[in-house]
């Protein structure tokens, strides 16, 4: 269940939040719900690709569609929408071409790649996860860390400055509650992979699940005012 | 943090627990960070 049924519940989750956000994006434009819709579209591959493995074996293509967007790009792409929302457009567009030409690079590097099954049953993993390991040549698994150091610091760095500014002009609860859920939810993939890397089973798979929750419903909660107003004891300004 | 706007609250849990979260948040990404950082140089070693 850890293997198959928590995967594919993270990834029907990410297609439908992709759906929210894309729908979104088309009544109200914005390139950062169109990045977030693309981001939330590679959770999606990446746990369908998890489900996979755990429901039918190795298959390599999958697995380097796992690695390309599960492993590199979702926390990045999800970040660079974050970077459009709070970044003057011209830093926004010169970083979002850098983002897409290292992630041509990672999926030119990850799909000339030699890769290996047995080299997942390694370093404490078991196997029955999918895991970086498998990949032979080297030169791609180096380039992981830096795409989701870039991803966190934009994603979760944004959503704690989002909620921060609005906590303090006190304005917005909703927003700075949504934020405060879209911050931790992001971290829980990171928090995954490290009890995976601690040997801990299925730990990844369900922090990617508990992430993709937390975000869908961090979303929700900023794009959805508060029923109640907000109490202004003193006269407003 | 202490420049808060005097005239709007928010409803008292908030105003509790938001702080919290935030400071809570901030210093787990920096650890997780760190430990980012840290495999990345030993990746890079190892590369």
């Amino acid at each position: 269940m850890l293997n198959t049924l928590v995967p594919l519940t993270s990834s029907i989750i990410s297609f439908v939040f992709a759906f929210f956000v894309f729908k979104r994006y088309i009544e109200r434009r914005g390139t950062y719900l169109l990045l977030w819709g693309i981001g939330m579209v590679f959770y999606g591959v990446g746990g369908f690709c998890e489900f996979y493995y755990g429901s039918f074996g190795w298959n390599a293509l999958v697995f380097r569609l796992w690695y390309l967007f599960g492993a590199i790009l979702v926390a990045a792409w999800l970040g660079q929408g974050t970077v459009y929302l709070l970044a003057k457009p011209k830093w926004a567009k010169a970083l979002t071409i850098v983002l897409v030409l290292g992630s041509l690079y990672a999926a030119y590097k990850i799909f000339t790649a030699q890769l290996d099954p047995s080299l997942m049953i390694d370093s404490g993993h078991t196997g029955r996860e999918l895991s970086g390991h498998a990949i032979v040549t080297g030169g791609v698994r180096v380039l992981t860390p830096f795409f989701n150091l870039y991803g966190t610091l934009t994603l979760v760095g944004g959503a704690v400055y989002s909620a921060f500014i609005f906590w303090r002009k006190r304005v917005l609860l909703h927003r700075a509650l949504g934020n405060i859920l879209i911050a931790v939810g992001a971290i829980m993939p990171a928090f995954g992979g490290l009890f995976s890397r601690l040997q801990i089973p299925g730990a990844l798979y369900l922090g990617e699940f508990l992430g993709v929750i937390l975000i869908f419903l961090g979303f929700l909660r900023a794009t959805t005012p508060l029923g109640e107003s907000v109490p202004t004891p003193a006269s407003a300004d | 943090m202490e420049k808060s706007n005097s005239s709007r609250r928010y409803p008292p849990v908030y105003e509790r627990l938001i702080p919290i979260a935030l400071w809570a948040i901030g210093t787990v990404v920096v650890i997780l960070l760190l430990i980012t950082i840290a495999v990345a140089l030993r990746l890079v070693g190892t590369a």
